[in-house]
């Protein structure tokens, strides 16, 4: 308690002291203050002076802030373009195996086939129409066999139908009516088509295999392949797009519409785009004026009206699948903007078919050409591994091959025979089309894209310029150099 | 929501917040970023930077303080590490007889508008520039802003002075203000 009142006493004693402070010593203790928040003699004229960014800004940091939705977003796009891939390999698979799934759905086709002939056996045959055709063609005699080849569809053994063929063509025997050595589009054929459906003779009604069948669209998917596993399988490695770091360009991209903060690949490039397109198949009426040029009906017609401009006739396109494949070289020659040049290879195919009755008269041309397209692509999005873009162009295609092969069925059996003279034609498409690449290195990638594609003729007949736009999907490898 | 409660939304990663912060401090943030850069693309860049910055190392921020203030320094500081990093960055060499150059007067300073200061302060070589802003607006002493800037205390006052003297030239060269008011 003493102590406790000595200290007191201390303190007021102490309570009122002062000692004067010289001013250096305050230049010594202000420099020491925190400084730097905006005081100096012009901090509050500037306090409240602010300026709006652009919205540029909000966007690179919200793409720094959430890059797990970025990942997430990257990632989608990678399942789908390994899923695009996979349903290219299948429709390729699809394409190059064409023998094995033409011979499975002939195995459906000859019941098909098995239930119209048992309707067929109480149609009665046009025999009039028939008789008629028979006087013009016997008139016209003889051979253009070099040019043709028939095969018939019967359970006969190959050597005797070629055997008996001839002979019954021209014999006019009991059962039969030919009506071979008929002229078509300038050129010499012959067929021979029976009178009862039936084919030399054979008595049975019912023939036991069909070698050639109508053409029929093969799209869909094989449900024997697994898809989804597979699909995962390749996906398995999904690297993220993470943010570039910002560079001295960013103020000329920032300036873009499209800017998301990250940078973009500025420098030129120049790309190989090795890929494949493949159009999606469908099927139409048939422009009868198309028809005619088409001639359809010659040669197997069995009556006049088919392949006139006669709507009872229903006459029809059936459009295979086309496939592309070819190379084309890139040049990038402004930031986002690129030029390309290509060179391909492109398969075409389609079947018009016209019915008469229980019979019908399918013609299926097979067309492949060189292909050169030249395009523009524009980025919209152009990031160093991934790249959305939109491109438009047009291509030239040339016709390097046409195979025509024309079937008639006449509600039991099927014939068929190829056409090696058929009018040439080249062609050509303009198309559009919006795609996305993805780059694994620096140099390798991946792309895909969709396009519209309007073909038009350039000389003789193209059916593929029938229909307005046809969609399409290209895939393929991309290498960057 | 005041400050506090939106730092926090904020460290929690609530978008809203993030966004909202943004909104509230980006345009004073910015007016500061102009006044460190030649043209609104650098200035856009140091916005950017510093508040990914801010967002990054709002745990750091312990509530003294106003939030503008401590975001403010982020800005600066960002904006001073780019100078630095920049090859092109060179504070010009002043002669001992550039000293003797009429400078102009912080009252006729101080008389103009942010707006006219803000036009002509970017119009200063980057070197004047920061040395200036750091002194008159920031209120840096000259051995802070050789700390800051790697630069002698000397090189400092004498960029600072210098500056004040180009300031004068283009003031009077396009009559922002009348000859009578800087010879005040």
């Amino acid at each position: 308690m003493k102590e406790q009142s000595q200290n007191s006493n201390l303190n007021k004693k102490f309570e009122d002291f002062s000692y004067p402070v010289d001013d250096t010593n305050w230049d010594a203790i202000s420099a020491r203050i925190p400084s730097g928040s905006g005081v100096g003699f012009l901090g509050e004229k500037f306090s409240a002076h602010s300026v709006s960014p652009s919205r540029n800004v909000w966007r690179g940091i919200e793409a720094t802030l959430r890059p797990s939705s970025r990942k997430r977003f990257a990632g989608w796009w990678w399942y789908g373009a390994a899923a695009a891939v996979l349903l290219f390999g299948y429709f390729a698979f699809l394409q190059f195996n064409a023998p094995e799934n033409q011979s499975q759905i002939a195995g459906k086709h000859s019941e098909t086939r098995m239930d119209v002939k048992k309707d067929s056996e109480t149609a009665k045959p046009d025999t009039e129409s028939i008789g008629s055709e028979t006087n013009n063609i016997e008139s016209n005699s003889t051979s253009a066999e070099a040019n043709t080849s028939i095969t018939t569809a019967t359970n006969k053994p190959k050597s005797e139908k070629s055997n008996s063929r001839p002979d019954n063509a021209h014999s006019g025997s009991t059962g039969q009516v030919s009506l071979a050595d008929k002229k078509i589009a300038g050129r010499e054929t012959e067929l021979t088509i029976p009178e009862n459906g039936l084919v030399n003779g054979n008595t049975s009604k019912t023939p036991t295999r069909v070698k050639r069948i109508l053409p029929t669209k093969i799209i869909g998917i094989d449900p024997e392949i697994d898809f989804p596993v597979l699909t995962a399988a390749l996906a398995g490695e999904i690297k993220t797009v993470e943010p570039a770091n910002l560079s001295a360009d960013h103020k000329k991209q920032k300036s873009s519409p499209f800017y998301d903060g990250t940078e973009t690949t500025s420098e030129n490039q120049f790309a190989i785009l090795a890929g494949s397109q493949l159009a999606f198949a469908g099927s139409g009426d048939m422009d009868m004026a198309e028809a005619n040029n088409f001639d359809v009906a010659s040669g197997f017609s069995p009556g006049s009206e088919i392949g006139t401009a006669d709507s009872s006739v229903p006459t029809s396109l059936t459009y295979s699948t086309p496939i592309y494949y070819g190379v084309n070289g890139e040049i990038k020659f402004w930031k986002r903007l690129s030029a390309g040049l290509g060179l391909g290879y492109l398969r075409m195919q389609t079947t018009a078919e016209s019915k008469y009755g229980l019979q019908t008269l399918a013609k299926e041309t097979e067309s492949k050409y060189l292909s050169i397209p030249v395009y523009l692509k524009f980025n919209f999005v152009d990031k160093p591994k991934f790249t959305a873009y939109t491109t438009a162009g047009n291509a030239i295609d040339l016709l390097i091959w046409q195979k025509t092969t024309e079937t008639f069925f006449d509600g039991q059996t099927t014939e068929s025979r190829s056409v090696s003279d058929e009018p040439k034609g080249n062609q050509a498409n303009l198309y559009a089309g919006l795609g996305m690449s993805f780059k694994f290195t620096k140099h390798l990638g991946l792309f895909a894209e969709g396009s519209l594609m309007r073909y038009y003729s350039i000389t003789g007949s193209n059916f593929y310029s029938q229909q307005n736009l046809w969609p399409g999907m290209r895939f393929g490898a991309l290498i960057s150099f | 929501m005041d400050d506090k409660a939106l730092v926090e939304a904020c460290i929690d990663g609530d978008y809203s917040a993030q966004k909202k912060l943004y909104q509230l401090y980006a345009p004073q943030m910015m007016g500061i970023c102009m006044r460190y850069s030649s043209c609104v693309a650098d200035a856009e860049d140091i916005l950017q930077d510093g508040f990914i910055k801010v967002y990054h190392h709002l745990n750091s921020y312990t509530g003294q303080g106003a939030l503008g203030g401590w975001m403010r320094r982020i800005m600066i500081n960002i904006a001073l590490q780019r100078y630095r990093e920049s090859k092109n960055v060179q504070f010009l060499h002043v002669e001992d007889t550039d000293l003797h150059l009429r400078e102009v007067s912080e009252d006729v300073l101080s008389r103009m508008a942010a707006d006219e200061l803000m036009a002509i302060l970017q119009r200063l070589p980057i070197g004047f520039r920061t040395v200036f802003n750091l002194y008159a607006i920031e209120g840096f002493k000259h051995h802070e802003i050789a700390s800051k800037l790697g630069i002698s205390e000397g090189t400092s006052k004498s960029q600072y002075s210098r500056s004040k003297a180009i300031l004068r030239e283009m003031i009077e060269k396009e009559n922002i203000i009348s000859e009578r008011a800087i010879s005040k």
